[in-house]
């Protein structure tokens, strides 16, 4: 019997799991119906003072059978054909994927989205806006347009959810939709789950602990063994986390990962070089949650000039517990004492030729025809002496100063020199800007040593050395393919506790988490800074299995060895946001800097499986009561005919 | 959206055992104790049949080999159960045995009670306040007395068809309620849900049929109608292994026919056996 062997199943299931523990995934029957990808991306909700963004499914999902959008046809036949006899999960191929697509397939009913990644969007699209930071930057009132291609869907709200499925399942999903398209039962359907708890602003969630403020942890280090006052600070930056409509595909190639590349890089090559000579200290720093209205650069630009520690932790001075901060050691720079700022922001793909077929960088100052700026001459002095595939141009036609963390040291001191470095003069001319398609395709790697070299030049030559840079391939080979293709290198092996669950990298900031003292660290934070203490240390000590087992709280157990280096996390969170240790959650408390939340929820997952049709259904349920009813009357029936004529004994 | 099924499943699987259930053996309350028993046993055999099929790994799939030496520990059971049954039971008078057998002391009592004179019977109803040794025997004879061989095996079916139902069945239509269906390879149209709910039952139904003939088969000593319970039983088993690839169509038709038929079976047996005879009035 087909129930008995089930039951035999069930039976072994209760052997299986209570004496041997084994399960035979293949014997449970949801198992059989539920097809469950293991990385899917969602859209999640985001909140601002203003209102949400983003995405959430109903409680306890959406689901329906699959409608592939592929062409155009397809696309008329959901808008003007006749109306779906199920409730529908729209899969969009990747080209379909935009504003204008969704708000019209809005004026239908469906239950929800599905983007498919198996090809490559075949035109140029940004789901961001067209300028990005706008009210956060020095230009709140520009009129300027950055991110041309932007369309502002990452901005919009929408009440079901949207999915962004991996490669292979992709291909899956788009037999799926062709095989529905004939109409036969049984289709095949797919579940969406992704509810999102917070709902209206960011003060109400926050007040009700359904949301997080964006934000995460910065890094900064720097080789010299302590900053003193003594001599000037050269800044060299980078805004290292990006965003993507689907946040946990945030690669951002071109818009910032390439620059992080570039910068781990230089610290390798500079690491190798004599720096005796050196008169300026060099702080290397990436700053988390720039997306979200630069707040890693604007907290650390107020700490060093505001923050003022009211109870030390302990003699030793470096944590303070009010308010709390794990890490002093920025209250050492100050801010009158950083002489230049070099900001790598979106260097991926430089289209810009010269006379000598050099591919070329913007160099964006607030103000680009002011006489004197060391930065820029020392650049343009290295750029001509050098003969690379690369070089620096000053962009003197734009306007302004593109977006970018520099401004947040700009706002408290403009006299800063400063060098905002980029691959487009004027208008991005990143094809997916902050979209999950500016992958590693969208750059240009034949030209990542050249750059390398030229920045890390630049960098020695202001310090005061007078070195040859060599650039070492493997590693910034290595670097590249890690952050920008899988992140599953022989580096993420070494330097990081835990191997990542899902190797797609993403560089999405993520939440600052749910208390100063509750912070969450992603993995993508953690890396640069122990990337940053790999390649800084100054002092490599034994072999450690934690931190506990090295000699002193001054060094950290990475990549299995006890180092000192002078590297530093620092916090990235909103200035708008004060924790509020009665209650336990963070409260809005100045509206003018960034109120971006992001919701809670408690798992997110996509479930395919095959649906039939509602009409056989309803008719089963009828059977089956008549069926019901008429084993109640005839039990009746025989109880008194049989009662009457026989006798049991 | 299928909730629709999980409440069609649950008409169509459960209804009419839980109804004869409902309506047949919760009239008395040693039935349900039997059919309590039933399903006792039958989750026994059960658990016999599956040590037997985890300890061969080999063959844990290989349902051709499964089959026979569960049919064979549940029959056993079955017959395990009939004996400490009759063990209990067969010595003692049926309720409608000592019914009967009350009415005619009763009878003799009024004949010779029209007879006597009043002060008689206000001795007679002195000594009804004091009950005599014959009615204290008649009361915990009632009390004590056995429901017919009829309804009792077919309790104890009924028992054992509810587990089986609940056991094999309920928790795959459990999953019924999520928004995915399962189908097979042998009906890659119609949901395994429903198939399963019309197997549960038939399957159920034939629990209850499938009782009543062996207890009647062992009472009687008319074996062949204990070898019709077995080939009927290991019929119905092969048949389901139909629904894996073969056809779907051809298990489920043959088993509801088969159903049915052991149904009237069951019927004509009882018709013509020792447990039950026409009323004479």
């Amino acid at each position: 019997m087909i129930t008995f062997k089930i039951s035999l199943l069930l039976l072994l299931f209760s052997f299986s799991s209570f004496t041997l523990g084994q399960v035979n995934p293949n014997s449970q029957v949801s198992s059989k119906i539920y097809n469950i990808p293991n990385y899917v991306y969602p859209c999640t909700r985001m909140l601002t003072n203003n209102g949400v963004a983003g995405c959430t499914s109903k409680a306890g999902g959406n689901d329906g059978a699959i409608f592939l959008i592929d062409s155009d046809a397809s696309l008329d036949n959901l808008i003007s054909g006749p109306s779906q006899p199920d409730k529908i999960i729209l899969a969009l191929d990747p080209d379909y994927f935009n504003k204008s697509i969704i708000e019209k397939v809005n004026s239908k009913s469906f239950e929800g989205i599905l983007v498919l990644t198996d090809k490559p969007q075949s035109y140029a699209y940004s789901p961001d806006i067209a300028y990005p930071n706008k009210a956060f930057g020095l230009y709140p009132n520009s009129n300027f347009t950055w991110n041309t291609l932007g369309d502002g869907l990452s901005e919009l709200s929408f009440n079901y959810p949207i999915f962004a499925i991996d490669t292979n399942t992709s291909i899956e999903i788009r037999q799926y939709g062709e095989s529905n398209r004939n109409g036969l039962y049984p289709k095949h359907g797919a579940q969406l789950i992704s509810f999102m708890q917070a709902i209206m602003t960011s003060e109400s969630c926050l007040h009700r602990g359904f949301c997080a403020p964006m934000g995460g942890l910065s890094s900064w280090a720097t080789f010299s063994p302590s900053i003193t006052s003594a001599q000037p600070i050269l800044m060299v930056i980078v805004p290292m986390d990006t965003t993507a409509f689907f946040h946990d595909m945030a690669i951002g190639a071109q818009s910032n990962t390439y620059a992080s590349v570039v910068l781990t890089s230089i610290m390798r090559s500079l690491s190798m070089v004599d720096q005796s000579t050196w008169n300026m200290q060099v702080v290397f720093a990436v700053f988390n949650g720039e997306r979200w209205g630069y707040l890693g650069s604007t907290k650390f630009v107020n700490d060093i000039v505001n923050f003022k520690c009211s109870e030390y932790y302990d003699d030793t001075n470096t944590t303070c517990s009010s308010p709390f901060n794990s890490d002093l050691a920025f209250m050492n720079i100050s801010l009158s004492n950083i002489q230049a700022i070099l900001e790598l922001n979106q260097i991926g793909n430089p289209l810009t030729t010269n006379a000598k077929q050099q591919l070329l960088f913007a160099i964006n100052q607030v103000n680009p025809n002011s006489p004197q700026s060391t930065i820029r001459s020392n650049i343009m002095s290295v750029s001509d002496r050098l003969n690379l595939s690369v070089g620096c141009q000053v962009a003197t036609d734009v306007p302004e100063l593109p977006p970018s963390s520099s401004m947040s040291f700009l706002k408290v001191s403009p006299n800063i020199d400063h060098a905002v470095i980029t691959d487009h003069f004027g208008a991005y001319t990143n094809n997916f800007y902050n979209s999950h398609q500016d992958t590693s395709s969208n750059v240009n790697q034949q030209i990542l040593q050249d750059t390398i070299t030229l920045f890390a030049t630049v960098i020695d030559q202001m310090a005061g050395g007078k070195n040859n840079i060599t650039v070492d391939t493997t590693f910034m080979n290595d670097i590249f393919s890690c952050l920008t293709q899988s992140f599953s290198c022989d580096y993420v092996e070494r330097l990081l506790p835990v191997y990542p669950y899902d190797t797609y990298p993403s560089f999405y900031s993520s939440v600052y988490g749910t208390a100063p003292t509750a912070q969450l660290l992603t993995i993508q934070a953690q890396f640069f800074h122990n990337l940053f203490i790999n390649l800084t240390n100054s002092v490599v000590g034994d072999v450690c299995s934690n931190s506990k087992s090295c000699p002193s709280s001054d060094y950290s157990c990475i990549g299995s060895r006890c180092r000192i280096s002078n590297t530093h996390y620092h916090e990235a969170v909103s200035l708008a946001f004060t924790f509020d240790g009665s209650t336990g959650n963070f409260r809005v408390t100045n509206t003018t800097y960034p109120t971006y939340t992001e919701s809670n929820w408690d798992y997110t997952q996509v479930k395919f499986f095959l649906v039939d049709s509602k009409k056989s259904e309803i008719i089963f349920l009828i059977v089956g009561i008549i069926e019901f009813l008429s084993t109640v009357a005839i039990l009746i029936f025989s109880r008194n005919y049989l009662s009457k004529r026989y006798k049991l004994l | 959206m299928t909730q629709l099924l999980f409440y069609g499943c649950l008409f169509v699987g459960f209804s009419p055992i839980l109804a004869f259930y409902a309506m047949v053996v919760c009239r008395n309350s040693q039935l349900i104790i039997l059919s309590i028993g039933g399903s006792f046993f039958w989750l026994l055999s059960m658990l016999v049949a599956s040590i037997w099929w985890y300890i061969i790994p080999p063959m844990r799939t290989s349902f051709w080999f499964i089959i026979p030496f569960s049919i064979a520990i549940q029959e056993a059971f079955r017959y395990l159960f009939y004996r400490l049954y009759a063990w209990g039971f067969n010595n003692r008078p049926s309720l409608s045995q000592v019914q009967s057998q009350l009415q005619k002391q009763l009878k003799e009592k009024s004949i010779n009670s029209s007879d006597q004179s009043e002060t008689e019977l206000q001795q007679q109803q002195q000594s009804s306040q004091q009950p005599n040794h014959q009615d204290i025997n008649t009361r915990l004879e009632t009390l004590s007395a056995r429901p017919n061989h009829t309804l009792s095996s077919a309790a104890i079916g009924c028992g054992s068809g509810i587990t089986y139902a609940f056991v094999m069945y309920g928790t795959i239509m459990w999953d019924s309620q999520g928004p995915g269906n399962l189908f097979s390879a042998a009906c890659p149209t119609v949901s395994l849900f429903m198939i399963s709910a019309i197997l549960a039952l038939c399957i159920s139904l034939l629990h209850i049929a499938w009782n009543v003939i062996a207890f009647q088969g062992f009472r009687s000593k008319k074996y062949y109608l204990v070898a019709f319970v077995i080939i009927c039983h290991y019929l119905i088993s092969y048949l389901t292994l139909l629904n894996i690839k073969k056809s779907c169509e051809g298990s489920v038709v043959s088993i509801g026919i088969i159903t049915i038929l052991t149904i009237a079976f069951c019927f004509r047996t009882l018709l013509n056996s020792d447990s039950i005879s026409k009323k004479v009035d």
